[in-house]
């Protein structure tokens, strides 16, 4: 448009010259026209001489927090740049089907991944169908090892993501510089930005030089670290089975150790109040239990239903088990969490830290990818075809043990129930 | 949505300072429009006043926009104040400035320009705050590029002509804030982490500003010496888009007529019009007379309409009682000089001539008609093939109407009152000018009086002749100046339209009935014998012509030719007057009629095929047409010479603030440097054992104090440990105070350089 504008401008000038026989008028459409050629010259240079990189390729973030993304630019040329853009696009990726799975080199952790659009390879339609942001859309994932910088393995992955697209515009001066530019993420997952192209501008931002970027920042959003208020079964209570009676013995009053006694706080059981200390002060006092260092709950994750769930499920079931195994770390020393992988193999991983929780997550975020290093040595399948005294969470949020329904939870006011409620768990097993 | 959001980062604070570039270009944009303003007709005003003032007030603007905001409030709020003042205190100065103003604008030229610095003064301010508000607080250059673009291009329309300079300042202006302003579009932008924004967005325009200076001086002397085959190459162009839009439109076949005179170029198609058949070969040029003027109306003539005076003339003669459709004056009239010519008794008398006028396209809404003629009959049937005349040659033409045969003696007395009467009445009627109109044409007859008719000839045709030059493709008028005017005073170039309304008020204005007449002029050589033994021609839009008829006892209307002829001369004859008496005439005025004449219809079309020649590029350039660019590198130079102490002074203190950053061993180097320029101690370079007392010595700063100063230097050079800032500080200390030992010891001029141009203290 602008340079529509500026050839009506000129050509109008050089008409009005000639009409009104005005040499100054001529003089400047001239200007304009020698003007007009040297931009598209301008672009060209400038171009060849600009470079960009983003600083890092993968980055975390807590959902709803705001994360600096830093790109470099280089530019060798003798001029200044004072406009270039950046085109971005960005968006959740899902894995959602595998087909074949092959050993790789690497730990995929800290490989980059990017996303290479079909459009690369040639299939116009679907290139469009990605640029349009209308969902899902083939995508060929290469994995690379970011230091050792090896190819190792094509994965033929569909990914499920919803594309947006962004300019990023700015200038920048001789030499290096950086752009930083701030992102949030409302869901959890894998939030991919993609650096799709760098585009540079003339002085009079007539003309314009693409050259194509192949910049991808993985950014691994994570649930804010939430605890749910669990309660385990005290063991005069436990009438159910005999691992209600372990927990009691070994963590609670009868085996195991009080580690000291504090002050109430509203969610805590009144089976540990301390009634004699209480009596004493006149104020409630409660028991607090060392945990036993070996102790561990089992947790399955029905993932079944996860390639059909929208952003918000997928993102309300990853907070629920966030703040499922930390309320569980809370009560015991560990849990061992299990799913099924990719390749249709049970995963598992014990988790005994907020850190490894996030761990956790990042797996089950790329639960398609095969898991070599957490292929599961325990039994998850009990003989009877029930969990007994495993606890197990859907895709519906649906919390069970032993198949029976304790909690359903909403994805509606997950935040309420997770930072509000109380949840006692009968008859969980915590094995030695 | 997909749940992400991105936002630029903390943008980094914009670096302190006020950037240079944004006064350097407020002002380029401010002048460039008082500049333009200033070439309007008519106005003037006193510039050394106008543009210093200007200049402070963007000056103080600026500073006091990009210093402190509150300043820059009291700067508005004073000048909202000065200006309601001003204005209160000089209403009528004012009023009376702009309808003067607004005047010119709409009115066109006027012969003595008034000055009106008072309200070119209240603009400029007014402009001033206007671009600043745009440029500087709403970062908004779009409405201001399309205005001074708007301003630049439309000027012309209103007789404003940009001249060089404004055409360079705006270009500057506009260029260096499309830069400035640049914001890509985009919602947001990237901030940015060691780098300064504005500080690329000032280098990039200030690069752009000066491509735009170079291209625009080296594209200027290029345009001006061949500016004509630039014109051409736009001309041709547009008589292209003519051409194809009348063929399109079928307007091309259409009989031209009309009493507008073009404000414009004339684009000829060719196309056949009228086919004229004779039967005996013509002699003389042929007039055919399709419009007439009347009044004129300013760029436009209204057409005769005589019956009013007719019937004035039937009553001065007492024949309103035999007055019916067939009898009446203006029918008698009609045919009058025909009538007399073929009554007048002569030895051979003359034989008439028919005529016969076909209309190509079928429509025969106007008619041309030869002059002293006759509608004929006769000849032809039905109207679609044509109309008949019966006419004479101006040679053949006898005016003693005192020898007519006997019979018609009673006709010729009652045409004789006839012309009488119709002489008193038309004297009135054709004499008329608009002389508010024309203030130009009328102060030049009312100054160079004339006797006779044959001297007024002369005079109009060495007026038009030394004022004018004939071309198809003058350009474009502007549209508040009278086409009269602007061809005889301002362009100097027009077509027959021009020379024929021209010579028509010239004529009037000296008394002289005269009517402004437009249809074909047909040359004998367009006709061809056909097989009947008559004589045709087609005629074609290209020989539409427009000329002046006055009016002679006895022969009538009669044309007179003042479009200048291929040879240069006039080609102007009417009985009494040839061009021997034009000759003879203007030899005796003294005047110097050795001009151009038209080109032929070979030669313009020689002009639109132009080839590049070796003349292209021979330059001569005349430098009193670029008065105004001169004026403006004039005022830049002495502006930057006023400044330039102002900008050393500034550099000074840049380099002494920077020597607070700079380490020891470059503070060191500096002492050496300064020495030297001193020639002081011109052999050392500050390792030898004496150079601390022999600079003592010299200076009179302690011996100590430079030694130390060579110690701490030395450490820093050769040391493992970094030199602490206190020492650092110790030795800028000594420095400074060397500095000003030395600055003492100098002569006056060199101290000059030792403070300004080197900037060592």
């Amino acid at each position: 448009m602008r340079k529509l504008v500026y050839i009506f401008v000129t050509v109008i000038t050089c008409y009005m010259a000639g009409a009104f026989r005005s040499a100054p008028l001529m003089a400047l459409a001239g200007m304009e026209a020698v003007l007009f050629v040297a931009a598209f010259f301008q672009s060209r240079y400038l171009k060849r001489h600009l470079s960009a990189e983003v600083l890092r390729h993968w980055e975390a973030m807590e959902k709803s927090a705001w994360l600096a993304c830093k790109i470099k630019l280089k530019n060798t040329g003798m001029m200044p740049v004072s406009r270039f853009q950046i085109k971005l696009r960005y968006g959740y990726c899902r894995e959602v089907g595998c087909e074949g799975r092959e050993k790789s080199a690497g730990k995929h952790t800290a490989a980059a991944e990017a996303v290479c659009p079909k459009k690369s390879a040639g299939t116009s339609a679907e290139a469009a169908h990605m640029e349009n942001g209308a969902g899902a859309a083939g995508t060929e994932i290469w994995r690379s090892d970011s230091h050792t910088g090896m190819n190792e393995e094509r994965l033929n992955v569909q990914r499920k993501t919803i594309i947006q697209t962004k300019c990023i515009d700015g200038s920048c001066g001789q030499g290096e510089s950086t752009v930083q530019m701030e992102v949030t993420g409302r869901y959890c997952g894998i939030m991919i930005l993609h650096m799709v192209r760098l585009r540079v501008y003339d002085y009079l931002s007539l003309f314009s030089c693409a050259r194509r970027m192949d910049g991808t920042v993985e950014v691994a959003v994570f649930p804010q670290e939430k605890a749910l208020c669990l309660e385990l079964p005290s063991p005069g209570e436990g009438e159910e089975g005999p691992l209600q009676e372990r927990i009691s013995n070994r963590g609670g009053e009868a085996g195991g150790e009080v580690r000291q006694l504090r002050e109430y706080q509203s969610g805590d059981s009144s089976r540990y109040i301390h009634w004699n200390q209480t009596a004493r002060t006149g104020q409630p006092w409660v028991k607090e239990y060392e945990k036993e260092a070996d102790s561990c709950i089992r947790l399955f994750l029905d993932m079944d239903g996860m390639e059909e769930a929208g952003e918000e499920e997928a993102d309300a079931f990853y907070e629920l088990v966030s703040a499922l195994v930390l309320g569980l770390l809370k009560q015991t020393a560990s849990v061992l969490v299990g799913w099924h992988d990719g390749a249709g193999t049970t995963a598992d991983m014990k988790v005994g830290s907020g850190e490894q929780c996030r761990e956790l997550l990042l797996r089950l975020y790329r639960r398609w990818l095969p898991g070599w290093d957490y292929i599961s040595q325990t039994a998850w399948e009990p003989e009877n075809g029930s969990l007994g005294g495993i606890l197990k969470l859907d895709m519906r949020l649906g919390l069970y043990r032993n198949d029976t329904l304790l909690y359903t939870f909403s994805a509606d006011n997950l935040e309420e129930q997770i930072t509000g409620g109380k949840y006692v768990l009968d008859g969980v097993c915590c094995e030695l | 949505m997909n749940g992400i959001e991105i936002r630029a980062g903390v943008e980094e604070p914009e670096e302190k300072g006020r950037p240079s570039a944004a006064l350097l270009f407020l002002e380029a944009g401010v002048f460039g429009i008082l500049l333009l303003f200033g070439s309007l007709k008519g106005i003037s005003f006193s510039e050394w006043v106008v543009y210093p003032l200007t200049a402070l007030l963007c000056w103080a603007i600026w500073y006091t926009y990009f210093g402190s905001r509150r300043a820059y409030l009291l700067l508005v709020l004073g000048a909202v104040a000065a200006y309601g003042a001003v204005v209160f205190g000089m209403e009528d100065v004012f009023r009376e400035q702009i309808r003067y103003i607004a005047g010119c604008i709409l009115g066109g030229s006027k012969i003595e320009p008034v000055d009106v610095t008072e309200t070119v003064l209240l603009m400029a301010a007014l402009l001033a705050f206007f671009t600043a508000m745009l440029e500087f607080l709403i970062r908004s250059h779009r409405l201001l590029y399309f205005m001074t673009t708007g301003l630049l291009i439309l000027a012309p329309l209103w007789g404003i002509r940009a001249g060089a300079g404004a055409a360079l300042l705006l270009a500057l202006f506009q260029a260096a804030f499309w830069i400035l302003q640049t914001d890509g579009g985009a919602a947001w932008r990237a901030s940015f982490e060691g780098v300064n924004k504005r500080r690329i967005l000032e280098k990039s325009s200030f690069a752009a500003g000066i491509a735009v200076l170079a291209v625009f001086l080296a594209v200027l002397p290029l345009v001006s010496v061949n500016a004509d085959r630039f014109y051409t190459w736009i001309y041709q162009g547009e008589s292209q888009v003519y051409r194809t839009m009348n063929r399109l439109t079928g307007r091309d076949a259409a009989p031209v007529t009309g009493g507008t005179v073009g404000r414009g170029n004339q684009y000829r198609t060719g196309t056949p019009q009228l086919e004229v058949e004779v039967d005996l070969k013509p002699e003389e040029t042929l007039y055919l007379r399709g419009f007439e003027g009347d009044e004129y109306l300013g760029g436009s003539w209204s057409e005769v309409g005589e019956g009013g005076l007719f019937e004035a003339v039937e009553e001065k003669l007492g024949w309103q009682m035999y007055s019916n459709g067939r009898f009446s004056a203006s029918n008698l009239y009609s045919s009058m000089y025909f009538m007399m010519n073929t009554n007048v008794e002569a030895e051979e008398p003359p034989r008439w001539r028919n005529m016969k006028i076909c209309h190509l396209n079928g429509e025969y809404e106007n008619m041309y008609a030869p002059y002293y003629s006759q509608r004929g009959w006769g000849w032809g049937g039905d109207l679609y093939e044509g109309y008949l005349y019966w006419y004479y040659e101006q040679q053949d033409m006898n005016a003693a109407w005192d020898n007519v045969y006997e019979d018609f003696a009673v006709i010729r007395d009652w045409y004789r009152a006839l012309q009488e009467a119709y002489m008193e009445e038309m004297r009135i009627a054709y004499t008329k000018v608009p002389v508010q109109l024309l203030p130009q044409l009328t102060t030049l007859c009312s100054e160079n009086h004339q006797d006779s008719l044959e001297e007024v000839t002369a005079f109009i045709l060495y007026t038009l002749h030394e004022n004018a030059e004939y071309t198809m493709t003058p350009g474009w008028a502007p549209l508040n100046e009278d086409i009269v005017e602007y061809f005889l005073f301002d362009s100097g170039r027009g077509y027959c339209e021009h020379f024929a309304a021209a010579a028509t008020l010239m004529y009037r204005l000296y008394g002289i009935p005269a009517r402004y007449a437009s249809g074909y002029m047909v040359q004998p050589s367009a006709f061809g014998l056909q097989e009947s033994g008559s004589w045709k021609a087609v005629v074609t839009d290209r020989e539409a012509h427009a000329w002046v008829e006055i009016f002679l006892e006895g022969y009538g209307w009669t044309p007179v030719e003042v479009t200048p002829a291929a040879d240069g001369g006039s080609a102007a004859g009417f009985p009494g007057f040839d061009n021997s008496i034009f000759r003879k005439l203007v030899q005796a005025k003294g005047w110097d009629v050795e001009k151009p004449g038209p080109r032929s219809e070979e030669e313009e079309r020689m002009e639109l095929a132009w080839q590049p020649s070796e003349k292209f590029f021979d330059f001569d350039i005349d430098f009193e047409k670029y008065e105004e660019l001169l004026y403006v590198l004039k005022v830049c130079g002495i502006y930057s010479l006023c400044l330039l102490p102002v900008f050393l002074d500034y550099r000074r203190l840049r380099r002494l603030k920077k020597l607070e950053s700079m380490s020891s061993r470059r503070v060191f180097f500096r002492v050496l440097e300064m020495l030297r320029f001193a020639g002081i101690m011109p052999g050392y370079d500050g390792t030898e054992a004496d150079f601390a007392a022999k600079l003592a010595e010299t200076t009179g700063v302690p011996e100590a104090d430079i030694a130390r100063m060579q110690n701490l230097v030395s450490e820093a050079a050769y040391g493992e440990k970094v030199l602490p800032p206190e020492a650092e500080n110790e030795v800028r200390k000594v420095y400074l105070s060397l500095a000003e030992a030395v600055y003492k010891r100098l002569r006056r001029h060199k101290r000059f350089g030792f403070r300004c141009w080197k900037a060592f203290f």
